[in-house]
């Protein structure tokens, strides 16, 4: 099966596609899993209830008829994009030198070896008004092998990796040579050229021919040449403008059919043709539009001194971008529309759960998923959907519109959704010191009390807890690790002085952290800790009265 | 309050908004999009696009449009008066999106119109419908 171009192209996107997320999601992973307390514990794991909360957050904001709009307007504008999209067929001119037979000719490569049938008949559909009066045709063989076959002769053994097969009228003219017809003769540049010996070639199955190799100067093979500027031997890469072609030594020539019985292709079947007008028929624009079709791979126009490399790659056209940046703009237009009525919702929602204790990049997160979900997922599909009906340039086009919209709805939602607070509020860190005063005088009960608000907690581990009662005080230190991000903690002191109108608790908090963190984080941190404690001992001495 | 005080108001508010400017923009972009590659893509493609141009048109000053409707309430406007608030940002929006189809076709511009019209009238039902709702609640929460 041949690789379109199309196709690498699509593989190449979604294997990027996929190592991103891939990495991100390792990335992910890797961040969250050190929490062995966690297990021991035996809560269930923060990352997966995290997961559920984020998801069900997200689809919290998804099930919004407005979802539907911004959908909408991704799904046509990427259509737009795809159907609008044009492109052009890339080609390089070159000047060859004068005086050659031809005044036009099409040196064509297909993509693969076909019934010359078959290409005949394409041929003729694809340029059409020529008929075979006014053309001429000669066919190649030019087989590149993947695994290479022996020849063995004079007691040496050589190596093929190509096999050219031409016709008699062929040889005659770019070789100065002739072979027997159905006589399996052979041509070798790897012996004298005057030489002719019974050798035996050896295909790639283990199977053996007997044939007849004839010596040909090695020279003249590498230098002949179908059309100027167009090598005999099969052309693998360029340097520059000049063609590398293998090396005479690997090389096989013959009978189209003598060459193609050794590797068990069927008779007839060839890979390449010149097509021959001397009334000038062919123009570029009919050729250009001949290399769309997939049985062609590469097209050569020599028309007087000017030879024309046509290249089966399509570019997109200048216009066929404006219209995908166009739909993009229109798409973006509305979608933001769409996504500032759905803002305050929004803001309410993410301010109400960082008031419970989502951290800031959740919000983050709910916006990646959301625009993902409402702008990538049905963009991907209408990009499916082109490249499936209309084509790789069109699935190019579409992508670019749905890549666009998403990354600005992306942008706009994240810019815009944050809590006012964080940007343009005085900032107020939450105090390390509290005070609380308690009606109770019980002291050994108020101990107990914190202790067991610093026991079982969601957000904390405690690591260490000490406790010292003397008279009318006691002094409390504790240690505590935060559960949702390694390698964050808080140390806590706590004074308990009873008075005589009760019982004075002071608390002061210090949030240590082995990386760096951030202080939002921190503060976040000793708001729960202390929001913890005080609420605690609050409610506890409620329900005694 | 007549008919014409009402349609001032709605006219004031769309000015007020950013509705008017987003689909004065969409047209725009709709108009070049069918210029530049109009003849490429299907009719019915290009239409699609004005439901969510319409739509969101409105929805972007929904809260706005949603308030009025509510003042209106308040000030004790009749059916006819509220039916004409609701007619006139729909209208406009929906001729200014249906303006660049034009060059389309007549048939199409009809069926661009209708459509247009309608999905903009259901964003208006559905503020109306909020809104009496609202209104209800907080007239019985006050008689309580």
């Amino acid at each position: 099966m041949s690789l379109s171009a199309d196709f690498i192209l699509m593989m190449i996107t979604y294997i990027a596609a996929t190592a991103v997320f891939t990495y991100l999601a390792v990335k992910y992973i890797k961040t969250e899993s050190p929490h062995p307390p966690e297990r021991e514990s035996g809560r269930r794991s923060s990352s997966i209830s995290r997961i559920t909360f984020l998801g069900k957050t997200t689809w919290v904001v998804l099930k919004n008829p407005l979802t539907l709009i911004i959908m909408t307007t991704v799904i046509l504008t990427s259509l737009i994009s795809g159907y609008a999209a044009s492109s052009h067929t890339s080609y390089v001119a070159f000047n060859v030198e004068s005086g050659h037979e031809f005044t036009q000719a099409v040196f064509i490569e297909f993509s693969h070896a076909i019934p010359k049938d078959v290409a005949k008949k394409s041929i003729y559909s694809l340029t059409k008004g020529l008929n075979e009066s006014e053309v001429r045709l000669t066919w190649y063989a030019r087989h590149v092998l993947n695994s290479p076959i022996k020849l063995r002769c004079n007691g040496n053994t050589y190596v093929i990796y190509v096999l050219l097969g031409l016709s008699t009228d062929e040889l005659k003219r770019l070789l100065n040579t002739s072979v027997q017809e159905g006589a399996h003769e052979l041509l070798y540049a790897g012996i004298s050229p005057t030489n002719e010996v019974n050798a035996t070639v050896i295909a790639a199955g283990g199977k053996a021919f007997n044939v007849i190799v004839k010596g040909i100067p090695g020279n003249a093979l590498a230098r002949a040449e179908i059309i100027p500027g167009v090598p005999l031997l099969p052309v693998q890469s360029y340097i520059g403008t000049k063609p590398v072609t293998p090396p005479p030594k690997y090389v096989l020539v013959g009978d189209i059919d003598a060459v193609n019985s050794l590797i068990s292709v069927p008779r007839d079947t060839i890979t390449d043709v010149l097509v021959v007008s001397g009334t000038g028929l062919f123009n570029l624009h009919t050729l250009t539009q001949l290399v769309r079709n997939a049985d062609f791979s590469r097209v050569w126009f020599l028309d007087g001194r000017k030879l024309y490399v046509i290249s089966t790659v399509q570019i997109p056209t200048t216009r066929s971008m404006v219209v995908a940046l166009l739909s993009s703009a229109t798409a973006t237009v509305l979608c933001l529309a769409v996504a500032s009525a759905l803002l305050p919702s929004l803001k309410n929602l993410y301010l109400r759960l960082s008031i419970q204790g989502m951290p800031p990049w959740g919000a983050s997160i709910i916006n990646t998923a959301y625009t993902m979900l409402v702008a990538l997922v049905p963009g991907v599909t209408v990009v499916l959907y082109s490249y499936h009906y209309l084509g790789g340039v069109s699935a190019f086009n579409s992508l670019i519109s749905a890549v666009i919209t998403w990354a600005l709805m992306f942008t706009y939602l994240s810019l815009k959704s944050k809590p006012p607070k964080l940007r343009t509020d005085v900032y107020s860190p939450p105090s390390q010191r509290y005070v609380i005063f308690l009606r109770r005088k019980e002291i050994t009960e108020i101990v107990q009390e914190i202790s067991r608000s610093l026991q079982g907690n969601e957000f904390f581990e405690l690591l260490e807890f000490e406790t010292k009662a003397q008279g009318n005080e006691a002094v409390i230190h504790a240690r505590l690790a935060y559960i949702e991000s390694w390698g964050v903690g808080a140390d806590m002191s706590i004074l308990v002085t009873s008075a005589d109108e009760g019982t004075y608790v002071n608390i002061s908090c210090m949030i240590w952290g082995i990386e760096e963190v951030s202080e939002a984080i921190m503060n976040n941190v000793l708001a729960l800790l202390l929001s913890r404690v005080v609420g605690r001992l609050k409610s506890w001495e409620l329900s005694q009265y | 309050m007549g008919v014409i005080a009402v349609l001032t108001l709605a006219l004031k508010q769309m000015l007020r908004g950013h509705g008017l400017k987003v689909c004065l923009v969409a047209a725009l972009m709709l108009a070049i999009l069918i210029k530049v590659a109009g003849d490429k893509v299907p009719d019915p493609v290009l239409i699609g696009v004005m439901l969510p141009a319409s739509t969101s048109s409105l929805i972007i000053d929904f809260r706005a449009h949603y308030s009025m409707l509510r003042v209106l309430y308040m000030v004790g406007a009749t059916p006819r008066q509220v039916k004409t608030y609701m007619l006139a940002p729909s209208t406009i929006l929906s001729a200014i999106c249906g303006a660049p189809y034009v060059t389309i076709g007549a048939v199409w511009v009809v069926l661009a119109l209708i459509l247009s019209l309608t999905s903009s009238l259901t964003v208006m039902i559905l503020a109306l419908r909020i809104t009496k709702k609202g209104f209800l609640t907080s007239v019985a929460m006050y008689t309580q």
